[in-house]
């Protein structure tokens, strides 16, 4: 029997759950609030560990939604959610139109935030021109502009900052995000591509290389383009008069302290939760866990449900995920939605 | 022939005799553990005018309490009724029985039993204002006594979260002290009764009673409660709390004439100790009480142990040194001096560290000494700051400590390692004595009380907020009206604020550069940030309460910024509150051209 | 190495993880049980104000506390107890603490 699904969030858990849902031949709105769907990895140009482009899976999702007749509306801003016995009254605003629909269950996919660079004001983000963060080097790859320091020259040595955000008591985020190593190593060998002479350097607490072929990338940054790996977390960053950036580390492994100066600082920042989530986690009444991730009924076998039935998640608004995870995730959640919608038995399993 | 004795005297006169002796014996283990000089200092103190405003102080502050009514109303009445109440007996009742007695020299216990044995006081000129006035300080100081009743079962009638926990002795002074009055009204009604004398209470009671029973046994029933009462709270006096009633008048005196206990456990010292009162205000005042449950370090409880026992750790390790307590106590103790001083004898004079790595080093010479201080490096927005402000007010400075230089040498005092911190106060003293500044400049308060306090420097030693406000009032800083800010919070640094007593500067400041939001917390009740130094045994997990309680408290809305002049505190916010949170040079730069 | 009747034996470069007493951290991490949760990231030693004058290693010294390797009471001595390490560390320990934990290990076994 048709029904209704309201997905909130366009980005790729939001997209790719919503072709799966359409292809069942239910009616499925795809809000988003800003212009264009594609959430984050409009901001990715390649993606680890093949370094493939990111538009090319934006593409294949965007085919999804169009192949599945998801009506994705973007520029809407959700005002409130009423429950109504088993249905929900969506209210948003669309196109200066306030419209209510009526939906059988909801999709949370309101995914992350990235870390806020400026509360570590001991690295100098938003002081120093030099520091920038993944996101920023990322945009620069996007547009194809050269890589350059705040003077104009290319730089002859870049640094790289694990953990930004991440595994930190001192920010409040003591989770580790998952993909800024991976993203490190990924960012430090593209930046040897573009700039072989530059001398990459990555600081980290640990190599967090746990997916298929991280490891492989991992050698390859060594073997293949030479970028140096120090253990050892940077402890403050300063600016030098010529506008280099001087860190200060403890290189562990050499069991000494450790200065050394970079034309660029880029940090590797964390996943935060989204002001989205926030937001409608306040509308809906739902939960968050200990990280401020949205709490879900079982760690282990019922990753896309909520503490309110008709409430289904996915995506990164649960916990940082890849976006390998990020599309099997929405695929779970779509398959889980249907059991819902048609009150199929293995729905009321239950977990202590 | 005038009757001057019977049994019942003798509990009083004995009492009065030991607590004489008492009183006589504390007086000389106070004074003689004070150095020469102070010594000196007393005695030229007893022919200077600061006798005279010591004698204002005691009058305000003993009797009066006026102190404890500026945070308390009905606490303060409860306070003065009892103290003023009882001296105005004592003072009225001797001049009533001199006057009678003419130029005899009667017992010295005759003026405190007159009633008993003085039965016609109708020879005494004015004997009725006598009358009245006994009866109305009688009144005033049961009052008193009731108030204290129902503050020990009930204190948040008193506003009072908690009140001292007493020990055994205590509560022996405090029952007998309680016994006294109501059984001096009884014993003076039902004398009255039989005499048909009295004052409006005392004879209007003795009256009634007369007419209801035969008052002959209750009266002298009660006049031997009365004088046990006052025996036991005598003997119970120098070994209880209330030995802040002599050790008090005696501090004020001593402090008046220029003593000090200077962070070691001397003679002024051990006076202090005696005399808190454990009046039991600091105790809601204190944030380790009211935020992490952690009793035991209120100086009520850490000076009753430093008196009779020592201090466990927790107690002396536990404080923030806010200084929170120390406004509020009514008798004026250097609560944080006594806390440092006991800190440094339980590391035994620890002279352990060693700083003979410390290098020379090399600095210019011009008028400032900018001394950023270890935690302002890693908040690099202050130091970027003061670089640019220095720079627009076209001052000759220099960057004593730019790649980092040593610590100011304070944290080790807080932790109790003087003699350490001496070693490193040496070699910080060198550089700022061989940059030849005439102004020292810092941006951080901890570093700011030691240079004032343990430095010995003859420059003028100023924090970054009180030299920016130098620079504006000589016009070297123009702030620019369209940048200012809107809604701020100050937030008052500990070590700035009570520990140097630099509240009007600061204040200054921020009100030129944009709208100060008053909180419930100013100036000297503002909240402790919650990182401290000196609380080395709290883990995160409880400084982290302390900051969300002082957020919480501070109420903010979201465009409030709180702005603050410390960089521990600024650093201790920002991990709590999405508001932004500036230290006063980063505002300044913004709004300065 | 050391001459034996023609036998020359090694002395272990190794930290002999066998033999070593692990008491000292013991006690120590009783008086400050944040030290548990150490990752030796060294951001520590990095801002430590005292590294820059002499080759005093907070990380490290924790670090040789945790095999066993015990022989850290000139080197302790080295901290000026500025606090910077407290600031920095992302688990939290209170390493000042730590510092006058340790050094009250030293008193108490009299080392």
């Amino acid at each position: 029997m048709k029904k209704t699904i309201i997905i909130i969030g366009a980005g790729i858990a939001g997209m790719e759950a919503a072709t799966f849902l359409g292809s069942m031949e239910h009616n499925v709105i795809l809000l988003e609030k800003d212009q264009e769907p594609g959430g984050h990895l409009k901001n990715w140009q390649k993606l680890f560990p093949t370094l493939r482009y990111g538009k090319e899976i934006l593409s294949f999702l965007q085919e999804g939604i169009k192949i599945a007749k998801v009506d994705l509306k973007c520029n809407a801003i959700i005002n409130n959610i009423t429950k109504n016995n088993n249905t929900f009254i969506v209210n948003y605003s669309h196109q200066q139109q306030e419209i209510n629909i009526e939906a059988d269950a909801i999709l949370v996919t309101t995914g992350y935030d990235t870390f806020d660079a400026t509360k570590k004001e001991e690295y100098g983000y938003g002081i120093y021109d030099n520091v920038i963060t993944s996101a920023d080097l990322e945009k620069i790859f996007t547009t194809g502009k050269p890589i350059i320091t705040a003077k104009g020259d290319p730089p002859k040595k870049i640094g790289f900052v694990h953990c930004v955000g991440s595994r930190d008591e001192k920010v409040g985020h003591v989770y580790c995000s998952k993909v800024c190593c991976v993203t490190g190593v990924k960012q430090a060998i593209e930046i040897k591509e573009l700039l072989p002479q530059c001398d990459v350097f990555c600081f980290y607490m640990d190599m967090r290389m746990y997916g298929m072929h991280f490891e492989a990338m991992y050698k390859k940054a060594q073997e293949e383009y030479g970028v140096t790996f120090i253990r050892g977390r940077v402890s403050e960053a300063c600016e030098n008069i010529d506008g280099s950036i001087l860190i200060k580390v403890e290189d562990t492994l050499a069991a000494r302290p450790l200065k050394m100066s970079v034309d660029l600082l880029v940090l590797l920042i964390g996943f935060v939760p989204s002001e989205g989530s926030k937001m409608v986690g306040n509308m809906l009444g739902l939960q968050t866990g200990v990280n401020g991730f949205y709490k879900t009924a079982d760690q282990h076998a019922l990753t896309n449900i909520s503490n309110v039935p008709g409430v289904f998640f996915a995506g990164a608004c649960t916990s940082p995920k890849t976006i390998t995870n990020t599309i099997t995730d929405a695929r779970a959640a779509a398959s889980t939605i249907a059991r819902y919608l048609e009150n199929n038995p293995i729905f009321q399993r239950k977990l202590t | 022939m005038q009757k001057t004795y019977d049994p019942f005297v003798i509990p009083f006169a004995v009492g009065f005799i030991f607590i004489l002796i008492a009183f006589i014996v504390k007086l000389i283990k106070w004074t003689k553990a004070l150095s020469h000089n102070e010594k000196i200092k007393i005695i030229k103190g007893f022919f200077s005018i600061n006798f005279f405003l010591a004698i204002k102080e005691i009058i305000l502050e003993s009797l009066l309490h006026r102190k404890i009514f500026k945070q308390n109303t009905i606490l303060g009445f409860m306070h003065a009724s009892i103290a003023f109440g009882w001296f105005m007996l004592i003072l009225i009742g001797n001049l009533e029985s001199r006057i009678y007695s003419g130029t005899e020299i009667n017992p010295f216990w005759i003026p405190i039993f007159f009633d008993f044995f003085v039965h016609d006081k109708t020879g005494i000129p004015f004997y009725n204002i006598y009358a009245f006035l006994m009866d109305f300080f009688l009144l005033i100081v049961l009052t008193g006594i009731l108030l204290a009743n129902l503050k020990r079962f009930f204190p948040s009638l008193f506003k009072m979260k908690k009140t001292t926990k007493l020990r055994l002795g205590d509560k022996l002074a405090l029952y007998s002290l309680w016994l006294i009055f109501p059984f001096r009204l009884f014993a003076e009604s039902f004398t009255a009764g039989i005499n048909k004398s009295g004052g409006f209470i005392t004879g209007t009671i003795g009256q009634y009673a007369a007419s209801v029973f035969d008052l002959t046994l209750p009266a002298y029933i009660s006049w031997w409660i009365y004088s046990l009462a006052l025996g036991i709270f005598f003997f119970t006096l120098p070994f209880s709390r209330y030995l802040h009633i002599p050790a008090e008048v005696i501090l004020i005196l001593y402090r008046k004439f220029g003593i000090n206990s200077y962070n070691q456990l001397n003679g002024f010292a051990k006076l202090e100790i005696d005399s808190c009162s454990r009046c039991g205000i600091c105790i809601d005042k204190c944030q380790i009480n009211f935020v992490t449950e952690n009793t035991e370090v209120v100086p009520s409880y850490f000076l009753r142990n430093l008196r009779y026992s020592y201090p466990n750790e927790n107690q002396t390790f536990s404080c923030l040194l806010c200084g929170r307590c120390e406004e509020s106590c009514p008798v004026g103790i250097n609560i944080n001096n006594i806390r440092l001083a006991v800190r440094n004898k339980i590391n035994n004079y620890d002279n352990t560290f060693n700083y003979s790595y410390l290098p020379d080093i090399k600095v210019n010479k011009a008028k400032v000494a900018y001394f950023a201080g270890c935690m302002t490096h890693l908040t690099p927005k202050i130091i970027i700051s003061m670089q640019n402000i220095f720079t627009k007010a076209s001052i000759d400075w220099v960057f004593i400590d730019k790649n980092g230089g040593a610590c100011c040498g304070r944290p080790l005092k807080l932790s109790g390692n003087f003699i350490a911190a001496e070693k490193l106060i040496s070699f910080t003293k060198n550089l700022i004595i061989n940059s030849e500044a005439e102004i020292l400049v810092t941006s951080c308060p901890i570093c700011l009380k030691v240079f004032k306090e343990d430095y010995n420097l003859n420059i003028t030693i100023l924090h970054h907020s009180q030299f920016i406000n130098k620079l504006i009032n000589e016009n070297k800083l123009k702030i620019s009206e369209s940048q200012k800010f809107n809604s701020l919070i100050y937030h008052s640094p500990c070590e700035l604020g009570r520990g140097l007593n630099i509240y009007e500067e600061p204040y200054k400041v921020v009100n030129s550069i944009g709208n100060i939001k008053k909180t419930s917390f100013e100036l000297n009740n503002s909240l402790c940030c919650g990182g401290s130094l000196s609380n080395t045994q709290m883990h995160d997990k409880q400084r982290d309460k302390i900051t969300l309680d002082v957020i919480n408290k501070l109420n903010l809305s979201d465009q409030d910024k709180i702005i603050t002049a410390c960089p521990l505190c600024k650093k201790t916010f920002s991990r709590f509150t999405d508001n932004e949170v500036i230290d006063i040079a980063e505002a300044v730069n913004k709004v300065t051209v | 190495m050391s001459n034996f009747f023609g036998y020359q034996i090694h002395n272990d470069r190794q930290i002999n993880f066998d033999n070593n007493d692990l008491y000292i951290i013991k006690y120590v991490d009783s008086l400050e049980p944040t030290l548990k949760t150490c990752i030796s990231c060294g951001t520590c030693t990095a801002t430590c104000t005292a590294t820059q004058f002499t080759n005093f290693n907070l990380r490290k010294l924790i670090t040789m506390l945790r095999r066993g390797e015990n022989n850290i009471k000139e080197e302790i001595n080295k901290c000026m107890l500025c606090g910077k390490c407290s600031l920095v560390c992302p688990r939290g320990v209170n390493t000042r603490n730590v510092i006058l934990a340790i050094k009250k290990t030293i008193n108490y076994f009299n080392l």
